[in-house]
């Protein structure tokens, strides 16, 4: 195992993981702030479990074989739902639709003062 | 909720501080880094990526992800069972093996050295949050990645790793007041489906930090304040009685450490506690009856006038009654919770950092004094690691039923006997089982197995060693098999037919004297 090999997984971790978690994280805790640290790890276990979350039910639930194709469908979906939550959405009011979709989970426990 | 915002001289400080110890960490987390990587030739055979990479390749090859069984030639042996874990661990670097070619190895050890600098982040912000100091905060995160490497089970970042990282995630966001049930939810259970058994561990963990972090601007002082408050102290005390048991992990290895020579640390197996009716009779019990079950009943009657202190009262009521039933589960090795107290060790850790480069401003020691003191006990973790003696530092770990009954079937084969050894490279053998005569001493375990090929030649190998013992009892289970096996063929040269206990992943042979 190459220097190279070790770098280009610690980048894909990043692309894979990492990038998908924190646009995520960016939807579901649009206006609230968090430390960099936090952000980041947090970012990064979010995207752990919705990729491999993903594929594992892709997999168990619905039978989907995996592949090279179905795993980057499904990154690709992780990557760019939440780019169109945030960008597309933001201005047309679907994101509140969105969260009231999520009914209690969409709205805030505590508003902030 | 916003984060306090904290005053700019207080800010000013805690850059100070962290510049200073900055570089360290960097070089710390360096070192750590490379020695991980290193352990792909210092200990080939027992290294826990080695498992994930194969899993991964079987879900490249297969074309799906294994959870129950698989069939042959994909497994090693005719089934592939994972025991309570959902095998996500291994997909990621199996996606990225698919999406960009990289080798699974590198994958592995690339997402275990990153989930373990998340959860030095994470710690660092919870107790950045806690103790508002950057340097409890900074000892705080290498005392977390320390704790696992005294115990020499690092590998146990690997298939733990999420669910901890999860729960500490939500329990972040509990803190800083940015309490989205949404992700709080996704983060808990979808990290808990990577282990479900961590669920029982982690689930009461949860309540408690709710109940005593959940408020804005709580610092680590008036978490202990709040601890020892009135409506407090049964929740506090119920903490360390459910806490107490564990503790017996440490009094069995200090004594194997100090009177048996061991030489690695010993998987103990917390005796299950499932309540029965003998037991709700006894003493434990009874005080939790009494002193949970009026106010129980007492707010179920008046739930909708009661306080919200009182509710939380409530709330502690439930967690106690799910730790008293989940906390001390069976077969919870020493491993496991070795990491899992990493946590709390770190974080308590720093702000035990925290109050003591308070105290030395206070004495007048220098900045710089102050931050070689906590420099030092943060190397406490590395030198204790570097004193650990076990060649294997990262034995393989193979815990599951079916090894609880393959040691339960050994103490009573060997029940009021004494002309017996137990021999076995299982390194994460469980102990506490009242199991006697174990050879602990892992360079003679590896000196016995490197000069023989057939059980035969170990027989005689085994006379030699031990001349006063005339049965030897040898318990491996297939993962040892299979990655020790390279290395040592004895291990696959037995017939599994001649076995005195077989299950699907674990042998116990009775060999007589040569």
């Amino acid at each position: 195992m190459t220097l190279a090999e070790v770098a280009l997984a610690v980048i894909g971790y990043v692309v894979v993981f990492l990038l998908p978690g924190f646009l995520w994280t960016r939807v579901l805790l649009r206006d609230r702030r968090i430390e960099l640290p936090a952000n980041l790890a947090i970012s990064f276990v979010v995207g752990l479990i919705l990729v491999n979350g993903s594929i594992f039910f892709a997999s168990f639930l619905f039978q989907v074989s995996i592949n090279q194709l179905s795993v980057a469908a499904i990154f690709t979906v992780l990557l760019i739902a939440p780019v169109g939550i945030l960008f597309r959405l933001k201005d047309s009011g679907l994101l509140k639709i969105f969260q009231r979709l999520l009914g209690p989970f969409g709205r805030r426990l505590r508003p902030g003062k | 909720m916003n984060p306090e915002p904290r005053s700019s001289e207080s800010s000013e400080a805690i850059s100070r501080g962290f510049q200073h110890l900055l570089p360290l960490g960097v070089v710390l987390a360096a070192i750590f880094t490379i020695g991980y990587f290193q352990a792909t030739s210092a200990f080939p055979f027992a290294f826990d990526p080695y498992w994930f990479m194969g899993t991964s390749r079987v879900v490249v090859q297969s074309g799906s992800v294994p959870h129950l069984e698989i069939p042959t030639p994909f497994a090693t042996t005719s089934t592939f069972v994972n025991i309570g874990y959902v095998p996500t661990q291994s997909t990621g670097p199996a996606a990225l093996g698919l999406l960009f070619g990289i080798d699974f190895f590198a994958a592995e050890q690339a997402q275990t050295t990153i989930i373990a600098a998340a959860l030095m982040l994470l710690v660092f912000a919870l107790a950045r949050r806690i103790t508002d100091s950057s340097v409890a905060a900074f000892v705080a995160a290498i005392l977390l990645l320390t704790t696992p490497y005294v115990f020499a089970r690092w590998n146990f970042f690997v298939p733990e790793n999420v669910a901890l990282a999860a729960f500490l995630a939500s329990m972040y966001l509990i803190m800083s007041g940015n309490q989205k049930p949404f992700l709080v939810a996704l983060l808990l259970f979808g990290g808990l489906a990577f282990h479900p058994r961590s669920f029982i561990f982690f689930a009461p963990m949860l309540f408690v930090a709710w109940f005593f972090l959940g408020t804005q601007g709580r610092t680590f002082s008036r978490v202990i304040r709040r601890m020892f408050r009135r409506e407090s102290i049964a929740a506090t005390a119920t903490l360390v009685i459910v806490g107490l048991p564990y503790l017996e992990a440490l009094r069995i290895n200090l004594y194997y450490f100090l009177f048996v020579g061991a030489t690695y640390t010993l998987a103990v197996s917390f005796e299950g506690q499932a309540p029965s009716l003998e037991q709700i009779s006894t003493l434990l019990n009874l005080y939790i009856a009494l002193l949970a079950a009026p106010p129980a009943v007492l707010f179920a009657l008046r739930w909708k006038t009661i306080s919200l202190g009182k509710r939380v009262l409530l709330i502690w009521w439930i967690a106690t009654w799910l730790m008293f039933f989940a906390a001390p589960i069976r077969n919870f090795p020493v491993d496991r919770f070795a990491f899992y107290v990493a946590v709390p060790t770190g974080i308590l850790g720093g702000a035990f950092a925290d109050v003591l480069v308070s105290r030395f401003r206070r004495s007048k020691w220098s900045r710089k004094q102050a931050l070689t003191a906590v420099i030092v006990a943060a190397l406490l973790g590395p030198a204790a690691f570097g004193l650990n003696e076990s060649p294997l530092k990262n034995p393989w770990v193979a815990w599951g039923n079916s090894e609880a009954a393959a040691v339960t079937f050994v103490e009573e084969m060997t029940a009021g006997r004494d002309d017996f050894v137990i021999f076995t490279p299982e390194y994460s053998l469980p102990y506490g089982y009242g199991l006697r005569h174990v050879e602990l001493r892992e360079e003679v375990i590896a000196a016995v197995l490197d000069d023989v090929t057939d059980v035969s030649e170990l027989r005689c190998r085994l006379s030699e060693e031990y001349p006063s013992s005339s049965t030897f009892v040898i318990i491996y289970t297939n993962i040892s098999r299979n990655q020790l096996g390279t290395r040592y063929p004895v291990l696959r040269a037995f017939d599994p037919a001649t076995a005195a206990f077989a299950r699907t992943t674990v042998w116990v042979y009775e060999l007589p004297r040569c």
